[in-house]
């Protein structure tokens, strides 16, 4: 196994799922973070559906708790058939089912996508006392911050070295940004703020060339599947610029959403930097 | 059909512009020289971007100017004149030869069916960037143009060869959607406007190595066209008896519009209009002779290209504007010029 997925999977041994449960059984999840939080406080048994990306082992990496769990798409009659107790939907999406299913009665809650380390203190714990399980919601963030702790102590006494995320499309990760919390965690001075990215935005590869980052990280995403976007990660250019080096490449679905499982993101950005033998 | 065409192929005959082709060639040279500097010296970023930055940029850290430069800066100003060459030439040849003034490669569906080509071989065959890639595109150009000239090739109305080619584009450019949709890719389904629209943006030499060779071949198809272009202005009867085997020369002009539109397309996108402006602009100053229109439109396709691609970069905008857009904003009210005069000579 691979060690980030051995850092998710760290986090199901933490605190065993509660077997006699209060608060809701039959949760619907209608989106990706969502699901994870859901998978991560109560486990699969009390879940009656998740999202078709909570699903898939490209987008999330509990996809493998979710064997034999039916699948949605976002779509109000799916989540009806499920007969949920407990709707869990995201903020900015699927608003129109979200809206007919609070017409009809459900309880619904929107999860928020925190994308700062306090932010997931925040949202997860409230997700903890909406699902009934306070406790372990405590207990998986305590776990979350020692691992944190443990990374940053690692790290410390490396020289710190200056880097940017250059993804497809020339997309990249600044402030407040996950990546960026992490990439600092790991000793990375994140240069995208430099050049006024926000939390996320597209840098020019002229800009990337021209403030010479040490490093390049790349939150890997689905990369078999060609296409323009992720040529440009491809550029001759960068590879004449490192060298040939290769980009510090860490699993990005570890990254996508704010939940604990963070802690395995900054363990494997950790470890990726350590393995490319970068002092 | 003569008739109605007379004003715009053949010229007026009142007013002569016509210039001396080497006078009009240099001139063309002397434009492309400036804008090709210009797309040397402009590029897309914060410090980088502004004319003359790189040269400031050369003085302190020469390295990575000299990167910029090798890497970025001039496989998109070659692409640019390039492409911009093949896509003038064609239209210029494909208007003569069908002696149709609205006959443009992407009008035709000859360039959406090359980017259905090659979104096929991108997408779903080889995977990603290869040298396989131009043939997809090419395959897409031959299938097209060949359906064209079996469906409207024959009819004597201009505007039916421009419906089969409004049917064979929309067609094109659904399944084109079609398979970025289905493509694996989680971008695919947004590259639709890449290969609808077009764009030169962080292309690399390993684009123009690919691309180069095929457009090249593709140029002396479409120029040995030359001799019989200029006999068909006597109708294809006369050019017939003249010598001119009008098969081969239609064969000779499909395969160089393939090499040409199938090559550029595969690497940058469709991008419309040029065939159509350039030829137009220029059909005046060669006294409306469509062999001696050929090499200027070459020149004044690539000038035009590198002008809309130095615009996309200097037009400040979020995410880059594709070129396509600067060319359809030239063309297409080019395009209803055209359709207001055609109007107005049809007997």
């Amino acid at each position: 196994m691979r060690a980030w997925a051995r850092g998710a999977f760290c986090f199901l041994l933490t605190a065993a799922v509660p077997a006699v449960a209060d608060g809701p059984q039959r949760v619907v999840s209608m989106n990706l973070c969502a699901d994870q939080m859901a998978l991560l406080l109560v486990g699969p048994e009390r879940i009656a559906s998740v999202s078709f990306l909570g699903a898939d082992p490209a987008e999330s990496p509990l996809a493998h708790m979710t064997d034999g769990i039916a699948v949605n798409h976002g779509l109000a009659e799916e989540v009806i058939a499920a007969q949920p107790d407990l709707v869990l939907a995201g903020r900015y999406t699927t608003s129109f089912a979200k809206a007919m299913l609070k017409r009809l009665g459900y309880n619904v809650v929107e999860v928020g996508s925190p994308d700062t380390i306090a932010g997931i203190h925040e949202t997860f714990a409230e997700v903890g006392s909406v699902l009934g399980v306070p406790e372990r919601a405590a207990a998986l963030l305590e776990d979350m911050d020692r691992r944190l702790g443990a990374v940053s102590q690692m790290m410390a006494g490396r020289p710190s070295r200056s880097a940017i995320v250059y993804d497809a499309n020339g997309f990249t990760v600044g402030r407040p940004g996950l990546a960026d919390e992490v990439m600092t965690l790991a000793g990375l001075d994140n240069k995208a703020p430099e050049l006024g990215i926000g939390a996320y935005g597209q840098v020019p590869l002229e800009s990337v060339l021209t403030v010479q980052p040490d490093i390049i990280v790349r939150l890997v995403y689905r990369p078999d599947a060609p296409s323009i976007a992720s040529e440009a990660m491809r550029h001759p250019a960068l590879k004449i610029m490192f060298d040939d080096r290769p980009p510090l490449s860490v699993p990005g679905q570890l990254f996508t959403c704010g939940t604990p499982l963070i802690a395995a993101a900054a363990e494997a950005m950790a470890n990726a930097l350590v393995e490319s033998g970068v002092p | 059909m003569y008739a109605m065409n007379d004003s715009v192929l053949s010229g007026p005959h009142k007013t002569n512009r016509e210039v001396k082709p080497s006078v009009l060639v240099l001139a063309l040279l002397f434009l492309l020289a400036a804008l090709t500097v210009t797309s040397l010296l402009i590029g897309r970023g914060a410090s980088t971007g502004g004319l003359g930055d790189l040269l400031n940029l050369w003085r302190e850290d020469p390295e990575t100017a000299r990167l910029i430069f090798s890497q970025v800066r001039l496989p998109r100003t070659l692409l640019a004149l390039l492409v911009g060459a093949s896509l003038g030439l064609s239209g210029a040849v494909l208007q003569g030869l069908l002696r149709n003034p609205l006959a443009e490669p992407a009008l035709l569906g000859a360039s959406s069916s090359a980017a259905l080509g090659a979104v096929a071989v991108f997408y779903f065959g080889v995977g990603g960037m290869s040298y396989f890639l131009p043939f997809g595109g090419m395959a897409g150009t031959l299938l097209a143009t060949a359906v064209l000239l079996i469906l409207g090739g024959r009819s004597q109305d201009t505007l039916t060869l421009i419906l089969a080619g409004v049917a064979i584009n929309s067609l094109t450019a659904a399944l084109t959607s079609l398979a970025l949709n289905i493509a694996p890719s989680p971008y695919a389904a947004l590259e639709i406007v890449f290969w609808i629209l077009g764009s030169f943006a962080d292309r690399t030499l390993d684009h123009v190595y690919m691309a180069t060779p095929l457009m090249i071949a593709g140029w002396l198809f479409l120029l040995s066209t030359r001799r019989a272009l200029e006999a068909l202005t006597l109708g294809e009867d006369t050019a017939a008896t003249m010598g001119f085997n009008m098969i081969a020369v239609k064969l000779r002009a499909i395969l160089g519009t393939a090499f040409c539109v199938g090559a550029a397309v595969a690497v940058t996108g469709v991008i419309s209009f040029v065939g159509l402006v350039v030829p137009h602009v220029l059909r005046p100053l060669v006294g409306y002779q469509p062999g001696r229109l050929l090499i200027p439109s070459m020149l004044g396709g690539a000038a035009l290209m590198l002008g809309a691609d130095i615009g996309v970069r200097a037009i400040s905008t979020a995410l880059e504007l594709k070129v396509g857009v600067v060319t359809a904003l030239i063309g297409a009210p080019f395009f209803l010029h055209l359709l207001l005069v055609l109007r107005r000579t049809r007997p």
